[in-house]
């Protein structure tokens, strides 16, 4: 018995120095975050970057290590919110109803709306490593948006790129392109050939 | 004279003499052993992992430092945050 309970436990010992460093605690949600975001978050303070749109098992982690000193929002209800303006139900304009509707979002919604009224905040998406240019700087293209980018290793496989509109603000809410390329959403949750086959369509 | 052996036979009879050394005293406590072990792998496993915290770990950590500094809530009822989809329905926002 004692010598079975020692081989249990030396096999599980035996695995923790091989578990991956940056995958072993992350959510199951999204395991393409960055464990360390401690580079992101210095190129934002250098860059004065203060607001930004991003998942938000990229952009909580941000806000408390920051203690709020940067602000990044999701934007998945922004960009719903674009949905009813485009069908007429609803007006940019109106900020009252805006914050009533964003009031339904459950986790900060005072944070999405200080990044929806911020001066060309910044975007932080994932990339696949070997995407060079992904739909959303393709978008830009077409709408001819200046705009400045930096790429950041996260996980395997994966890169987060911080993409800053310099020319006019960006709003998730202006079209529904960023639905169908799910903006912010985490790839893996989709799997690994979700993107490359989807977005060939899209463009 | 009567009571006093009588007082005498209950004290023997609850304090038996232990001959035999109990198991959770040293060497033999496993389970201390087990515990201080299974403690050291996992701060093992936190220092290798760098102190990983994911997003929702975050938020409960900026909802904290809120608590910390004295925010109040603007709304009625008590802040909640919905993880699991289950009771969000009664969440109210937290401001």
């Amino acid at each position: 018995m004692l010598a079975l309970q020692a081989v249990l436990l030396i096999t599980q010992a035996s695995s923790y120095p091989l578990a991956h460093p940056g995958l072993t605690f992350q959510t199951p949600y999204c395991r393409d975050a960055p464990s360390n975001n401690d580079q992101v978050i210095a190129y934002m303070r250098r860059e004065h970057i203060q607001y930004a749109w991003a998942s938000s098992w990229i952009g909580f982690p941000i806000i408390f290590k920051t203690q709020e000193q940067i602000i990044v929002a999701d934007p998945s209800d922004v960009m719903k919110l674009g949905d009813l303006v485009r069908a007429g139900k609803a007006s940019m304009s109106n900020y009252a109803a805006i914050h009533t509707y964003l009031a339904d979002e459950n986790r900060m919604p005072h944070y999405i709306e200080q990044v929806l009224y911020a001066d060309r905040p910044s975007f932080l998406i994932f990339v696949w490593h070997n995407d060079l240019h992904p739909p959303f700087l393709r978008y830009l293209d077409m709408h001819q948006v200046m705009y400045r980018f930096v790429r950041f290793p996260s996980e395997p496989g994966m890169d987060i790129l911080l993409v800053t509109p310099l020319s006019r603000t960006v709003s998730p809410a202006e079209s529904d392109t960023f639905q169908q390329i799910k903006l912010t959403s985490c790839p893996t949750r989709f799997g690994p050939d979700y993107q490359a086959s989807y977005f060939r369509n899209i463009f | 004279m009567f009571d006093t052996k009588l007082v005498s036979a209950k004290t023997s009879s609850v304090t038996p003499k232990i001959s035999r050394i109990s198991w959770y005293t040293w060497p033999y406590c496993p389970l201390i052993a087990a515990l201080m072990l299974a403690l050291l792998l996992r701060v093992i496993l936190f220092i290798h992992a760098g102190g990983v915290m994911d997003g929702d770990e975050a938020l409960v950590g900026v909802i904290s430092s809120h608590l910390t500094q004295g925010v109040q809530f603007l709304s009625s009822s008590p802040p909640c945050v919905c993880v699991d989809n289950i009771s969000c329905s009664r969440c109210k926002p937290y401001y």
